[in-house]
């Protein structure tokens, strides 16, 4: 017999949560990523500069990745 | 006579806590001796298989060196493997630790230097007659004074080393430990267990000619004590020991006593048998597990890889127990 493969029957990959819930973990200012149809159906003008924004924050973490990763190990001995 | 003694007595004062390596405590303490008068150390690069004690002998060695004002010297180690670039290295260690500090740094694993500060090195290090140097990089002036930084190299592989950076280096060869010495190790590593001479020939013939897996093989024998109540290590406690943590003839490691096994078995065979029966890459075995087993003469290689009589003696043992 063939191994059941894939999603369960009633799968979704959303979930719903309150603008007010989500913004408990992420605060105001916390940055979310959302389909560009989405935001434009809702009467949302994109402009450049905010794909812009997206990009740096996903540069900056980059960098950050690399800065931590890139720490010379040392360790520094006082003698009495 | 008189002189001999005079030396020892230096040494010991230098190096009180470390055996064995007398050539290099005697070297190195002739440095010290010159650094008391000239605050000069030359640029030293520590060479010997790893846990011979490279990193301990720097660490005494930058103990015993002072400041202006008579204070103990800081000591800075350093893993070169992590060290990528130039940039990095004056970042994050040379503007905040040693610029204008007075500090000892120890470069660990200075083969996996990497390229830019192995050739920005070979300016700094040239050094003639004055004790500072000034090297410029990407549009900065760093400043070495050599009177207040004294700079230790250690490696396991100094071919790997780039030669001119070498040729600016005073070389410290360390030598392999006697079994005696290593046996000094251990009794300093359990000072309330009392041993017989036979079975601190034993413990010292496990270690694998290495003084770091000593200090660890006493680190097993005081729990051991501790466990059992006990202030004396015989004969029939190491048994139980080596039962319990796996401690072979030669402290041959088991891939070591499959090679053996394999090699009974056919008499003679190619490093691919080899490889192909103990499911090792030739690399790995050649590496890793021959060369230990070639070192005690329980195996050699003659075109052929083949079992000594030692080597039938200690699987015959094995087989026994």
């Amino acid at each position: 017999m063939a191994n059941k493969r894939g999603r369960k029957k009633g799968y979704c990959p959303y979930v719903s949560i309150s603008y007010e819930a989500l913004g408990d973990y992420l605060g105001r200012k916390g940055i979310v990523k959302v389909s560009r149809a989405w935001l434009e159906e809702l009467g949302y003008t994109i402009t450049e500069s905010q794909d812009i924004v997206v990009e740096d924050i996903i540069l900056e973490k980059q960098t950050n990745t690399i800065e931590e990763e890139s720490k010379i190990e040392y360790e520094l001995t006082h003698f009495e | 006579m008189n002189t001999n003694l005079h030396t020892l007595n230096r040494h010991n004062r230098y190096f009180p806590e470390l055996i064995g390596q007398e050539a290099v405590k005697k070297k190195l303490s002739f440095y010290l001796d010159a650094f008391e008068a000239t605050k000069l150390s030359p640029f030293l690069c520590l060479v010997g298989a790893k846990g011979l004690g490279k990193t301990e002998f720097a660490k005494a060695y930058a103990k015993n060196l002072h400041n202006e004002d008579g204070h103990g010297r800081a000591f800075l180690e350093l893993n070169c493997s992590t060290i990528k670039n130039n940039e990095q290295f004056f970042e994050q260690i040379f503007m905040p630790i040693i610029h204008d500090n007075e500090v000892t740094i120890l470069f660990d694993e200075a083969h996996a230097l990497p390229k830019d500060l192995t050739m920005a090195f070979l300016t700094i290090f040239n050094t003639e007659k004055n004790h500072k140097k000034n090297f410029e990089w990407d549009g900065m002036n760093f400043e070495f004074n050599f009177k207040r930084q004294t700079f230790i190299f250690a490696t396991t592989e100094s071919d790997k080393i780039f030669p001119p950076l070498k040729d600016r280096l005073t070389t410290i060869d360390f030598e392999p430990y006697s079994r005696n010495e290593l046996a000094e190790i251990i009794k300093l590593c359990t000072p309330n267990i009392s041993f017989s001479d036979e079975v601190l020939e034993r413990i010292s013939k496990s270690v694998r000619n290495n003084p770091r897996n000593a200090v660890m093989r006493s680190k097993e024998i005081l729990l051991f004590c501790a466990s059992k109540n006990q202030t004396h290590f015989d004969e029939s406690s190491f048994e139980e020991l080596s039962d319990a943590v796996g401690i072979l003839p030669y402290g041959i490691s088991f891939t070591e006593r499959q090679i053996l096994r394999v090699l009974k078995e056919c008499g003679s065979c190619s490093l691919t048998t080899l490889s192909a029966k103990i499911g090792l890459s030739t690399t790995a075995i050649r590496r890793d597990h021959e060369m230990y087993l070639l070192n005690k003469s329980l195996m050699e290689i003659d075109g052929k890889r083949k079992i000594t009589a030692e080597g039938i003696r200690i699987c015959e043992l094995e087989k026994k127990s």
